[in-house]
């Protein structure tokens, strides 16, 4: 039995190694970065519909509390402009911060491998080194 | 093919062989692989068009590689998990460097050190985690339930005349049913294994997986909602597994009933939509593949459905949990006052002033979340979504009309709701709260003309008015004024409206409006069935549970809901249902204390004090009472003894539910001269069975001799001067359901009338004239008759047989009054013979114990000799009217010299009163106490 059970040991241990070690980086590459993006994609959605963007647009020719007279509505398309102008530039702020981190994510295995092999003095130049 | 299961759509095929076991048996006891399978796939099943196999060998070996695999598998993880960790920490004392030797963050990229590099050969580590982590959340490889109908699991034409040989060669549409296990149900079917193993029993069978099952939180939550005792159970399961213990046994392998078990758990989970087979899966499977496991559930009073149900109940709790909070998180965007969040909506100062926003209230989570009514809101959304479109929700009360508009509000709060619902308010407005404010002239209808003006003004309510008929019913006024104003603009389509009306009044004031109504799309909300009232009592279960520390066992629930269906009858499900829930749960938390268990007997007792009636399990003191109903009787009655008898089963069988619950308890008609105790009978009915003589509706039918009289009857139709009201018999059985119906002198009323009762003794129900329904399921009808009096006397005198009389009576003489059809409906014909002297005699003796108990209650004992009964009793003797001369006698003779005494003063309290003969009056009186 113990003999056994170490065969079953190596065995497994290596199967692990080369099926997940091997398959981690394919998975990174490729199911990874979609759920990524999926995910970051979501992120900037929930932030559109918290900021209320498509019913601002929807509503940039409505007039506000129910003042119909000329007068209110050109004060109120303006004041919409105003309103979805600044909101959507607070997105896009968002959108950005959410992109980086994204693309952080996503480019973290390239940074790593090219870190280590800066250490081990493979390659001459720091990774990313143009950004620092 | 094998015969398929009724509990399953799966069909199975064995290998002809080794009939699905995948092993034989020497007859030495040594089990050797399958000649024709192999041991593999010895069993395969069709459902849903593929063909499902179970390809997981279970052995001794495979548990233990599993296990390696496991530890593995937790090691490999613990290792990577330091050396990131100790990477991580040559990061920090990099970092700690840098800052030491005051040098820029960037070192931390450029610097080269033995430092930095072990840091990024582990930091791979963390990421490789996520993706573990990640990989072991989700299912690669769910079950295709998405991909499928759940009708066409059922079809199964395309597997038209196939064989096992044929199935197990088909590659192309086979299922792994092995490979939609999860690691928890895998490791029960491990565990399960190694109990046989260790039971030494041949063959692992659900029952093993079962015994396994028992200890795990999630059975023993749904044994507590059983009310199934787990001690109870237990030692069924082991004296069943005690039967499968082998001599011979050399090792454990799974039979053909493990593989079906597994096959079935896939269907669940398919059924289910699950990503993968899950605990209660198995439970259900195992009991749908063996009969056995069935027969401990059923003895314990649990059926398939049962346990389906509470099953449901406790994965629903979690779901709806869930539901919840993924709803709240939607809902907190919804704005906190009345601007909607396009801001063109304008303040609604006077129209807030009477009315409650229920989105706002929804939003903060005031409403219990509304379960199932799909179609409902379905259809609300769509009339909503057209313009000027207006709902109107006609349902009885208590049918959860509201319910469906707090649904709406919670689907309104979360925006879930059609583009042209969103961002918009449910205002309820309450008329009462218009009128309260209001004094003066002119004043109300100012204010609900103002209302209307903000209404359109905003553009974003939805007005909602509950019992809208209240617009058009009754109201005086200054209100009338108003709701003319109101269904003025909605009959205009210039708001969009939810309303509610109850049936009833839907159809006494609302169905002629014409112009009203076509802006509203009515949507009818029915009563919910059984199984949608269950889900709903589950839903609220939670509450009361929490407010009162009573748990609540499914049996409580059912007993509700059957209960209250049948008894109740004035009001609707699920509001009657819930109602007696809460009660149930206070009555169990009053009466055992907190973290009690609400049981069927105390819905029973709940429902026993509302209707009077027994409903409760029959006590060994009740059966014994039952089984001498008749010498209870015979306290109030004497002889008659086949009427007694008739009646005394009657009782017998309605208290034990062994009779057609759809027809009144019993309908008898009792035949027989006056004087001889038919009422009498009828009052000790009375008593026994509801508890008080005074349970009883009494029709004197000689007032019901022309035809029109139906009317006082049944209530007199609309239209005429007194519309409108309802009879005498509907209303009082409407009022008092649980009752004795007793029609006296029934011969004596018109033909007509006696047509109504066929139908009343036949289906148990009356329409009345204003289009109710009286249920007569709860009543016993008592007729009574003196056809044929005289030739009883004359029978009797002739000493014929009672049931020779009886006989004639019904050959000859009773069809002379009542149709045949009519006498059919009886359940009994009873005939009353005229009284002998020793019957009036004993009656005497009765009569004179009542005005003895009467004295008592004054302080005065009263007694008498057996010759001065003697006396009264030949006194009072008359054949002919039987024992109402002598009640006669007794009240001159001894009730008057009685009342002579009390007004003279002469009787005092504990004095001796005696009867003597010759109706002399003797007073003994007590010794003075005080002189």
């Amino acid at each position: 039995m113990s003999l056994q059970a170490a065969k079953l040991i190596v065995v497994h241990i290596t199967r692990g190694i080369f099926f997940d070690i091997l398959y981690f980086p394919i998975w990174w590459i490729t199911r990874g970065i979609t759920s990524a993006v999926k995910i970051s994609v979501n992120w900037m959605r929930h932030y559109a519909h918290r900021f209320a963007l498509l019913i601002l647009l929807k509503n940039l020719h409505k007039p506000m509390f129910g003042q119909t007279d000329w007068q209110s509505r050109i004060i109120s398309f303006f004041v919409r402009l105003v309103q979805f102008v600044v909101l959507t530039a607070g997105w896009i702020v968002w959108c950005a911060i959410i992109s980086i981190v994204t693309l952080v994510w996503i480019l973290m295995p390239f940074f790593i491998l090219w870190a280590i092999m800066y250490q081990l003095t493979l390659v001459r130049t720091p990774p990313f080194s143009w950004w620092l | 093919m094998e015969a398929q299961s009724k509990k399953t759509n799966v069909h199975f095929f064995a290998c002809p062989t080794c009939v699905g076991y995948g092993f034989l048996v020497t007859p030495a006891g040594k089990p050797i692989t399958c000649s024709q399978c192999v041991g593999k796939e010895s069993l395969v099943g069709i459902l849903g068009g593929k063909i499902l196999y179970w390809d997981r060998p279970i052995d001794q070996l495979v548990i233990f590689e599993e296990k390696i695999i496991r530890t593995v598998k937790y090691a490999r993880i613990g290792i990577l998990t330091t050396l990131l960790t100790f990477g991580i920490l040559m990061f920090l004392l990099e970092f700690w460097n840098i800052v030491q030797e005051g040098e820029s963050f960037t070192f931390l990229i450029t610097r080269r050190s033995p430092l930095l590099l072990i840091f990024y050969l582990t930091l791979p580590i963390f990421f490789y985690l996520l993706f573990v982590y990640y990989r072991g959340k989700t299912v690669s490889h769910p079950i295709p339930w998405r991909k499928t109908e759940r009708d066409e699991v059922i079809a199964q034409e395309n597997f038209e005349g196939a064989t096992y040989n044929t199935l197990k060669n088909n590659k192309k549409t086979k299922l792994n049913v092995s490979s939609f296990v999860n690691e928890e149900v895998y490791k029960i079917l491990e565990h399960a294994f190694q109990y046989a193993e260790s039971m030494r029993h041949q063959t692992v069978e659900p029952l093993h997986v079962l015994a396994v099952l028992l200890p795990t939180t999630k059975l023993r939550l749904i044994f507590g909602r059983l009310g199934i005792p787990p001690v109870e159970f237990h030692k069924r399961v082991e004296t069943l597994l005690e039967k499968f213990s082998d001599k011979k046994f050399q090792q454990a392998l799974p039979g053909h009933k493990w593989y079906k078990m597994l096959m079935v758990a896939y269907e669940e989970a398919f059924v289910g939509e699950r990503d993968q087979i899950q605990p209660q899966d198995l439970l259900f499977a195992l009991v749908k593949v063996d009969k056995k496991i069935q027969d401990i559930f059923y003895d314990l009073g649990v059926d398939l459905t049962k346990l389906h149900h509470v099953s449901e109940w406790v994965h629903a709790q979690k779901q709806l949990a869930e539901n919840v909070r993924r709803w709240q998180r939607e809902a907190l965007l919804k704005p906190k006052n009345t601007m909607n969040r396009a801001l063109t909506a304008r303040p609604t100062r006077v129209l807030d002033s009477m009315s409650q926003d229920l989105t706002l209230m929804a939003r903060t989570g005031s409403f219990f979340p509304l379960i199932n009514r799909k179609e409902e809101l379905a259809a609300t959304f769509r009339a909503l979504k057209e313009v000027g479109g207006s709902v109107l929700f006609v349902g009885n009360s208590g049918t959860g009309k509201s319910a469906v508009i707090y649904g709406l509000a919670e689907r309104m709060a979360a925006e879930e709701v059609p583009e042209q619902l969103k961002d918009r308010r449910l205002v309820a407005m309450n008329i009462g709260a218009l009128l309260a404010g209001a004094a003066g002239v002119g004043v109300a209808e100012e204010r609900m003309l103002a209302a209307i003006k903000e209404i359109t003004l905003a553009s974003n309510v939805i007005l909602v008015i509950e019992d809208i008929d209240t617009l058009f019913s009754g109201a005086m006024g200054a209100a009338v004024e108003s709701a003319q104003i109101l269904t003025d603009f909605i009959g205009q389509g210039l708001m969009k409206v939810v309303a509610t009306a109850r049936t009833e009044e839907y159809l006494r004031f609302l169905q002629d409006k014409g112009s009203f109504l076509r802006r509203f799309k009515k949507i009818v909300v029915e009563e919910p069935n059984f199984d949608l009232t269950m889900r709903i009592l589950q839903s609220r279960a939670g509450i009361f549970e929490y407010r009162y520390k009573a748990y609540y066992s499914y049996d409580a629930l059912e007993q509700t809901i059957l209960l209250t269906t049948r008894y109740f009858h004035e009001r609707y499900l699920p509001e009657k249902a819930l109602d007696v829930i809460e009660q149930a749960a206070i009555y169990a938390a009053e009466k055992r204390g907190a973290k009690t268990i609400v049981t069927k007997a105390d819905v029973a007792e709940i429902i026993a004090q509302h209707t009077n009636i027994p409903v409760k399990e029959i006590t060994a003191e009740e059966s014994e009472k039952l089984l001498m109903l008749e010498e209870q009787i015979h306290e109030r009655l004497i002889d008659q003894e086949e009427a007694v008898r008739s009646v005394a089963s009657a009782l017998r069988r309605a208290r034990e539910e062994l009779r057609d619950i759809t027809r009144p308890i019993a309908n008898l008609l009792f035949l027989g001269p006056t004087g001889v105790g038919k009422t009498e009978l009828a009052k000790t009915v009375a008593a026994l069975y509801f508890g008080d003589e005074k349970k009883m509706v009494r029709l004197d039918m000689s007032e019901y001799q022309d035809q029109l009289s139906i009317y006082r009857m049944i209530g007199s139709p609309t239209g005429s001067q007194s519309g409108g009201v309802g009879g005498y018999l509907t209303e009082a059985i409407r009022h008092s359901p649980f009752a004795v119906l007793l029609l006296d002198e029934i011969e004596k009323a018109h033909p007509d009338i006696l047509n109504i009762f066929l139908q009343v003794m036949d289906d148990g129900r009356l329409t009345d004239t204003l289009g109710r329904t009286i249920d007569f399921t709860h009543t016993i009808i008592i007729a009574t008759s003196n056809a044929g009096a005289q030739m009883i006397h004359d029978s009797v005198r002739q000493e014929m047989p009672m049931e020779k009389i009886k006989e004639q009576l019904i050959e000859g003489e009773i069809p002379k009054y009542f149709r045949p059809e009519f006498i059919n409906r009886f359940d009994n014909v009873i005939v009353f013979k005229p009284l002998s002297e020793e019957d009036i005699f004993a009656i005497a003796k009765l009569l004179l114990k009542r005005v003895a108990r009467d004295l008592e209650n004054k302080g005065i004992f009263f007694s008498t000799s057996e010759d001065a009964v003697r006396e009264l009793a030949e006194k009072g003797f008359d054949p002919k009217f039987g024992a109402r001369p002598l009640r006669r006698v007794i009240q001159n003779h001894v009730d008057d010299a009685l009342a002579k005494l009390l007004l003279k003063g002469t009787l005092g309290r504990r004095d001796q009163v005696i009867l003597e003969v010759g109706g002399r009056i003797r007073v003994e009186k007590a010794e003075q106490l005080v002189t």
